[in-house]
C-alpha cells in the first residue's frame, strides 16, 4: 500500500514532521493496531511547553525510503520519528520485537531523530502478565541477560529492584511505578550501541557540537540530540540523567533519578490498549523531544562555516556530483544557498514561517544566479508554503475537514465574487468560520499575497518541470496549489494546476495511477466540478480494470463508479419516482449503469447487478434503442433465473443502500379502478327508511375551504365490498417495450383486511395499449380495505409499484370498506323470462324476469324459488314490490304473498331451497270510460318484486342484499260494462240492474252468474243482464 | 481538416437538447472505434463544468479553449450566431417544449449545413 505520491499533500504539510507509525511484529491483531493508530493520530498538533509554538505532525503507516531521500530537497519529506506499536506476552517475544524494530530503526536511522516502541501484552514493568511482583527480580533479570546483546537496560534494572528492595517499603504504590519506569528504562541506549556513540558526548548542551563530531552529517543521532532536549526542558535533571544512561550502575544513585530518567524512555509496556492512559502524555512527550532536536539544529550554524560545506542533493542528483570539483566558487555557492533554503524548511517545520519565508529568499538569492533551477523551484515552493501557512493559519483546534467544508459551503458561480474581493482587500482576510488571520502580525510583512502565491506557484512548476525525475514533486507541488486555490475560491485557476497534473508523464504503478485520478476527482468535487469528478473517477475505475493492469480489481472499479454515479446525475437510492424532465445526458447514464453492472458481475454480485439492471431500464427505458432493450430484457431474465431474486433492500459495502426498484413503467400503467360489486349483490344497509338528510342550518356550498384532509376522503370509495366475496380491479396497461410483456404475476397489494389475492397472468402485446387486465381478490374479514398498489413479476423481477410513487395516477391508495359475509340468493320463477323489459328505478337489481298474460279479473299463482348459493344461512327475506308507473296503486292487490309462510321457512341453510306462492291478480277496470272501441288494447304492467335477504355476520352488522325479479304482466281486459241501469222492482225493497256488457277478449266466454246460470259470449258481443 | 467534431445544445438540466457529429466527408464512412463509444460525449460532459465557470468571467459568447483531454480539445461557442437563430426558431414554434429533445429534420439540415461551412470546410 505503500504510494510513492503522497496525493494528500497540502501547503500546510511543509511545516509538518512526518512520523512513522508501524505494525511491529506478529502477535499484534490488526485491530489493535487500528485503534492505536486512530489514538496517535490525534495529535495533530503538540504545543510545545515553554514554548508560544507548536508542533503540527503528520503520521504516516507506509513511507518508501525513496520518499525519504527526498527529505533534504524538503525537511517535511524526511521520517523523523518513529513509533512502532507491538505485542507481546514473554521475555523472549520481546526480544524478537525489539529486534524488528530495531531493523525498521535502522531502515529509516539516516534522518530519523527519535523512536518508540509500544508494546502491549505485558505489565507495565515489562514483565509477563501472570507472572506476580515477587517474581519480578527473576524477571529483571532475564531481561538483563537478552538487553545485554544489543542495549544496556539491564543494568538499571537490576538497580531498579535493588532499589526496590531498599527503599520498597515505605511506598507500596509507588514502588509499581517505578518498577514499571525501570522497564521502560534504558533511554537511548540501543541506538547508541548501534551508531557506536561515545559517552562523553552526553554532557554537551548544544546539539551543534554533537554534530560536529558527526562528521557534518546533518542528521542527528536520535539518542543524544532527545536527550539535549531533554536537558533544554529540564536543564537540573539532566545531568544526572545523562550519566546514567551511560554507566548504569554509576547512575543507580537513587531511585528518583531513576524515574526521571526513565520517563523518556524508548519502550512503553502496557498491559493492554484499553490500559495505556498514560500513552497520550507519552506520545506528547515524545514530540516534544523530536521538537527539541529540530530547534536544535535550527539554531546550529555552523553550516556557515566554508570549511565543512556540505552539499545537499535531491536523490537523482547524487550521481551527477561524483568527483566534481568541489572547490569552484559556484559549488561552494550552491552549497551554501541549498543550506540556507534547508534552514528556511527548519523554521517552517520549527513553527517560525516568517523566519523561513527570509531564509527563502536568501537562498533563493544566492542559487538563482548559478542557475540551480531545482532548488530555486524549492525555495519558491517553501515561500509559498510559509505564505499559505501564514495567511491561512491552521487553527489547532479545527479538523482538517474544516477547510473542504469552507470550500464546499462556497457556492458555484460565486468565486468571481471572491476574488474580487480578494483583489482589492488587502492581505488581511477575515474567514466566515471565524478563523483569525494571522498574518495581521509583525511578520505578515514578508508573506506574499494570495494572488502572488498562485503566480509563484506557477513559477515553481515551471521550475519543477525541466527535471523529468521531479515529477513526483511537481504533481504534489501542483495539488498543493490547488487546494491552496480551493482556500481561496479560485476554482477556475484551481481546474488549471489540476489539468497541468494530467499532464505530468510519470512512470508509475497502476495502483498509483488510480489514486491520482481519484485525487484529481476529490479536488474537482471540491471546486464544485461535480462532472468533471465523476469523468475521473469514472477513468480511475476504467483503470483498475484495464488490459494492461495485470490484476484486474472488479470491487475497486464498482466502488469508483459508484461514486461516478453522482456526476452523471444518478442516484441509486432515488424514490421510485422519476422526474417528468430528463435530466442528466442518458446516453453517459446508460454508459456508466452498464459498467457498473458488468463490474457487479464480474465481482459475482448477481443481486447487485439485478437491482442495477433493473435500475437501468426503469431509469432509461425511454432512451435506450431496440437492441439495448432487448439486450437488457434477456441479461435480466438470464441473471434472475441463476438466482434467487431478493426484493429487499441491498446495502453495499460503502454504506449505500441499494432500494428495490420497481418497474413501474414496464408495464405502464395508465389507470387503477376498483370496480364496485354487481348491484345485486352490493350491501346495503337494512333500514334505509330511517336514513334522513340533516338539513341543519347550514347552506350548502360546493367550494372546499381549508379542508386539507379532502385528499384523504376523496381515496375512500363511495361503495362496499363483502367479505368472502370477489373483488375486482381493473387496470389499463400500456406496453412501452419492443417486444411481447409476459406479466407472470400481477397482485395487488392492499392493506388492513387479509385479501386472497388471485393473480393474473396478462400477456401484452409489444408497444400496445392500453389493455385492460383485471385482477380479482377476495377480502377475508370484514374492516377497512386499502389499495396502495400492485405487484408485477416482468423478466424474473418482482416491482411493487405503490400508488403514491404512480404520477400518472394522481392517488394514494384507495380505502374501501368491507361488510361481513352475507348470504347470496338464487332466485327463480315458474314464469317464462320476459324477452324484454323497460329499465327503471331499481332495475339494476333484477337478476331474473317472469311473463304473465292475465286477463282482467284473473289470477295466477306462481312459485318463487329462492336457492341459498352463499355460505350464509339465509335468515332475513323481505319482499317489496314496486312499480314506477302509474299502477303503484294497484300493486298490493295485483301481488300478494303470503309473509308468514316466508318466514316459516327461514332460516334458509346454504344450499337450502325454499319457495313461495306469489300470486298475480289482473287488475283492471270494468267500467268503459268512453264509447270508443279502445276498450280491447290490453295494459301492460311492469313491477319488480324486491327481495332483500340477509343472514349471518352481515344481518348482525345491518347489511343485507337486495334483487329483484321483474314482472311483466299483461293484463287483456276481459269484459267490459258499458252502461248500466236500474229499474224499479215489482216491491219496493228490490230493483234491477241492468248491464250493458262487452266481451273484449276476444275469446269465447262463458259467464256464470247468480248462481248456476251461466252465458256464451262471444267476442265483441254486447249482452245486456239483467239482475 | 481531418478533424471530428461534436456539436451539442445543452438544456437547463444538464441534459442534452440536440446532438451532432460532424465529420469530413473523407472520413465519413470510416468505422467508429469501439473505445471511444462517447467518448465524445463524455468529454463535452465533463467539459460542461468549465463553461459553467468560465461563462462568467467572459462577455463574450465564444470562449476559445475551455478543456482538453488527450487529444480532445473542447472549443465552445456558447452560442453561433446561426445556429443561435436557428434555436431561437425552433425554441419558438408552439409545439416544441423547452428543454424536451429537438426533433426537428429542419434543424438538422440546418446545423449539418453550418457545421460543414465552418468546420468540416
Amino acid at each position: 500500500m505503500s504510494s510513492i505520491i503522497d496525493y494528500g499533500q497540502s501547503a500546510g504539510d511543509h511545516q509538518t514532521i512526518l512520523l512513522l507509525v508501524r505494525h511491529t511484529g506478529s502477535q499484534l491483531s490488526a485491530k489493535k493496531f487500528t485503534k492505536t493508530w486512530e489514538r496517535v493520530k490525534k495529535h495533530t498538533c503538540v504545543s510545545v511547553p515553554g514554548q508560544s509554538r507548536s508542533a503540527w505532525i503528520k503520521y504516516k503507516r507506509f513511507y518508501p525510503a525513496e520518499n525519504n531521500e527526498w527529505g533534504d530537497f524538503q525537511a517535511h519529506r524526511k521520517a523523523l520519528g518513529l513509533i512502532c506499536v507491538g505485542e507481546c506476552n514473554s521475555r523472549a517475544q520481546f526480544d524478537e520485537l525489539f529486534n524488528s524494530y530495531k531493523k525498521v530503526k535502522e531502515e529509516y536511522a539516516g534522518s530519523l531523530y527519535n523512536s518508540r516502541l509500544i508494546v502491549f501484552g505485558l505489565n507495565r514493568d515489562g514483565t509477563a502478565i501472570e507472572i506476580s511482583d515477587g517474581n519480578c527480580a527473576q524477571d529483571g533479570q532475564v531481561k538483563t541477560e537478552s538487553e545485554q546483546t544489543g542495549t544496556s537496560i539491564c543494568g538499571e534494572e537490576d538497580e531498579k529492584d535493588a532499589s526496590e528492595g531498599v527503599g520498597g517499603s515505605e511506598e507500596g504504590m509507588v514502588s509499581s511505578t517505578h518498577s514499571e519506569d525501570s522497564g521502560v528504562t534504558s533511554d537511548a541506549s540501543p541506538t547508541e550501541s548501534m551508531l557506536d556513540q561515545t559517552p562523553t558526548l552526553q554532557e554537551t548542551q548544544k546539539p551543534a557540537k554533537s554534530d560536529e563530531n558527526d562528521g557534518g552529517q546533518i542528521t542527528f543521532i536520535s539518542t543524544k540530540s532527545k536527550r539535549t532536549s531533554k536537558k533544554d526542558v529540564s536543564n537540573s535533571k539532566a545531568e544526572t540523567a545523562t550519566t546514567s544512561s551511560v554507566k548504569k550502575k554509576a547512575a543507580s544513585t537513587s531511585s528518583n533519578s531513576i524515574s526521571k530518567d526513565a520517563t523518556g524512555a524508548e519502550v512503553a509496556f502496557y498491559p493492554s490498549e484499553n490500559d495505556a492512559t498514560d500513552l497520550d502524555d507519552k506520545l506528547r512527550e515524545f514530540i516534544t523531544s523530536i521538537f527539541y532536536v529540530l530547534e536544535g539544529k535550527r539554531l546550529d550554524r555552523s553550516f556557515e562555516r566554508q570549511d565543512r560545506m556540505q552539499l545537499l542533493c535531491a536523490p537523482f542528483e547524487k550521481k551527477d556530483y561524483v568527483g566534481l570539483d568541489t572547490d569552484t566558487k559556484s559549488f561552494k555557492k550552491k552549497c551554501q544557498g541549498r543550506l540556507r533554503k534547508h534552514l528556511g524548511d527548519l523554521c517552517l517545520q520549527a513553527g517560525l514561517p516568517g523566519e523561513a519565508i527570509l531564509h527563502y529568499q536568501t537562498a533563493m538569492d544566492i542559487l538563482r544566479p548559478i542557475n540551480d533551477t531545482l532548488w530555486v523551484g524549492g525555495c519558491i515552493e517553501g515561500l509559498c508554503s510559509a505564505s499559505v501557512i501564514m495567511t491561512y493559519p491552521r487553527n489547532s483546534s479545527a479538523l482538517p475537514g474544516l477547510r473542504r467544508n469552507l470550500s464546499l459551503s462556497t457556492k458555484r458561480g460565486s468565486s468571481m465574487m471572491n476574488e474580487a474581493k480578494l483583489r482589492t482587500g488587502s492581505i488581511k482576510h477575515s474567514f466566515s468560520n471565524g478563523l483569525d488571520d494571522l498574518a495581521n502580525s509583525g511578520e505578515g510583512k514578508t508573506a506574499l499575497n494570495p494572488d502572488d502565491i498562485i503566480e509563484k506557484y506557477r513559477e515553481v512548476l515551471s521550475h519543477y518541470s525541466k527535471f523529468k525525475h521531479a515529477g513526483i514533486i511537481e504533481m504534489e507541488a501542483s495539488l498543493k496549489a490547488c487546494r491552496v486555490l480551493i482556500v481561496q475560491s479560485k476554482y477556475l485557476q484551481a481546474s488549471d494546476f489540476l489539468q497541468n497534473v494530467i499532464y505530468i508523464n510519470l512512470r508509475i504503478s497502476d495502483e498509483d495511477t488510480i489514486n491520482r485520478y481519484c485525487t484529481l476527482s476529490q479536488l474537482y468535487c471540491d471546486i464544485g466540478f461535480h462532472r468533471k469528478a465523476a469523468f475521473f473517477k469514472r477513468i480511475a475505475a476504467m483503470q483498475s480494470v484495464a488490459p494492461q493492469n495485470p490484476k484486474h480489481n472488479w470491487a475497486q472499479c464498482y466502488a469508483l463508479l459508484l461514486q461516478a454515479l453522482e456526476g452523471y446525475n444518478i442516484a441509486l437510492d432515488q424514490g421510485p419516482k422519476i422526474h417528468d424532465e430528463q435530466s442528466g445526458w442518458p446516453v453517459l447514464q446508460a454508459r456508466v449503469l452498464n459498467e457498473l453492472i458488468f463490474s457487479a458481475r464480474k465481482m459475482g454480485n448477481v443481486a447487485v447487478a439485478v437491482r442495477h439492471t433493473t435500475f437501468l431500464l426503469h431509469l432509461l427505458q425511454p432512451y435506450l434503442s431496440v437492441t439495448e432493450l432487448r439486450e437488457i430484457t434477456s441479461t435480466l431474465q438470464q441473471l434472475s433465473s441463476r438466482s434467487e431474486v431478493v426484493s429487499q433492500s441491498l446495502a453495499l459495502d460503502n454504506g449505500l443502500i441499494l432500494p428495490p426498484v420497481a418497474l413501474s413503467n414496464i408495464p405502464y400503467v395508465k389507470s387503477f379502478k376498483l370496480m364496485p360489486l354487481r348491484p345485486h349483490l352490493q350491501p346495503k344497509k337494512l333500514d334505509c327508511s330511517t336514513e334522513k338528510v340533516d338539513t341543519g342550518p347550514f347552506i350548502f356550498t360546493p367550494l372546499l375551504l381549508g379542508q386539507t384532509d379532502s385528499q384523504d376522503n376523496m381515496n375512500k370509495v363511495d361503495f362496499n365490498l363483502v367479505a368472502g366475496d370477489l373483488c375486482e380491479v381493473q387496470l389499463m396497461v400500456v406496453n412501452p417495450m419492443p417486444d411481447e410483456l409476459n406479466i407472470t404475476q400481477m397482485v395487488l397489494l392492499t392493506e388492513g383486511v387479509e385479501m386472497e389475492g388471485y393473480p393474473a397472468n396478462p400477456i401484452i402485446p409489444a408497444q400496445s395499449g392500453p389493455c385492460l387486465v383485471k385482477i380479482l381478490g377476495r377480502p377475508k374479514s370484514a374492516g377497512d380495505l386499502a389499495l396502495n398498489g400492485y405487484q408485477t413479476h416482468v423478466f424474473g423481477i418482482k416491482s411493487t409499484n405503490k400508488l403514491r410513487d404512480l404520477p400518472a395516477l394522481s392517488m394514494k391508495e384507495l380505502v374501501v370498506s368491507v361488510t361481513p359475509e352475507l348470504p347470496q340468493i338464487q332466485v327463480s320463477t315458474e314464469l317464462p323470462k320476459a324477452a324484454s323489459f323497460l329499465s327503471g328505478q331499481d332495475s339494476v337489481y333484477v337478476v331474473t324476469s317472469g311473463a304473465a298474460v292475465l286477463y282482467t279479473g284473473q289470477s295466477l299463482e306462481c312459485l318463487v324459488k329462492v336457492q341459498n348459493t352463499g355460505l350464509q344461512p339465509l335468515e332475513l327475506l323481505n319482499v317489496h314490490v314496486n312499480c314506477n308507473s302509474a299502477e303503484k296503486d294497484d300493486l298490493k292487490e295485483m301481488f300478494t304473498w303470503n309473509h308468514d309462510n316466508i318466514c316459516s321457512q327461514l332460516p334458509l341453510q346454504p344450499n337450502g331451497i325454499m319457495g313461495f306462492g306469489l300470486c298475480l291478480y289482473g287488475m283492471g277496470d270494468f267500467l268503459s270510460h268512453t264509447e270508443s272501441q279502445d276498450n280491447s288494447e290490453p295494459r301492460c304492467v311492469e313491477s319488480l318484486l324486491r327481495l332483500d335477504y340477509s343472514g349471518g355476520p352481515g344481518l348482525q352488522a345491518g347489511y343485507c342484499r337486495r334483487c329483484a325479479i321483474n314482472f311483466t304482466v299483461d293484463i287483456h281486459p276481459s269484459v267490459v260494462f258499458l252502461s248500466w241501469e236500474s229499474l224499479p222492482s215489482h216491491s219496493c225493497d228490490h230493483c234491477y240492474l241492468m248491464f250493458d256488457l262487452q266481451n273484449v277478449s276476444g275469446q269465447e266466454l262463458h259467464l256464470v252468474y247468480n248462481t248456476n246460470q251461466t252465458l256464451i259470449f262471444t267476442p265483441n258481443q254486447v249482452r245486456r243482464y239483467v239482475r | 481538416m481531418s478533424a471530428n467534431y461534436y456539436f451539442v445544445i445543452v438544456g437547463h438540466h444538464d441534459n442534452p437538447i440536440f446532438e451532432m457529429e460532424y465529420s469530413p466527408t473523407s472520413r465519413a464512412n470510416e468505422p467508429k472505434k469501439e473505445d471511444h463509444r462517447h467518448l465524445n460525449q463524455f468529454v463535452a460532459h465533463e467539459a460542461l463544468d468549465l463553461v459553467d465557470e468560465q461563462m462568467w468571467t467572459t462577455n463574450n459568447m465564444y470562449l476559445k479553449i475551455v478543456d482538453k483531454f488527450n487529444e480532445w480539445i473542447g472549443k465552445l461557442l456558447l452560442s453561433q450566431v446561426q445556429m443561435d437563430e436557428a434555436y431561437i426558431k425552433h425554441a419558438m414554434n408552439p409545439f416544441y417544449e423547452i428543454n424536451k429533445p429537438i426533433v426537428s429534420p429542419a434543424f438538422e439540415k440546418k446545423a449539418q449545413f453550418l457545421g460543414r461551412k465552418y468546420l468540416t470546410g
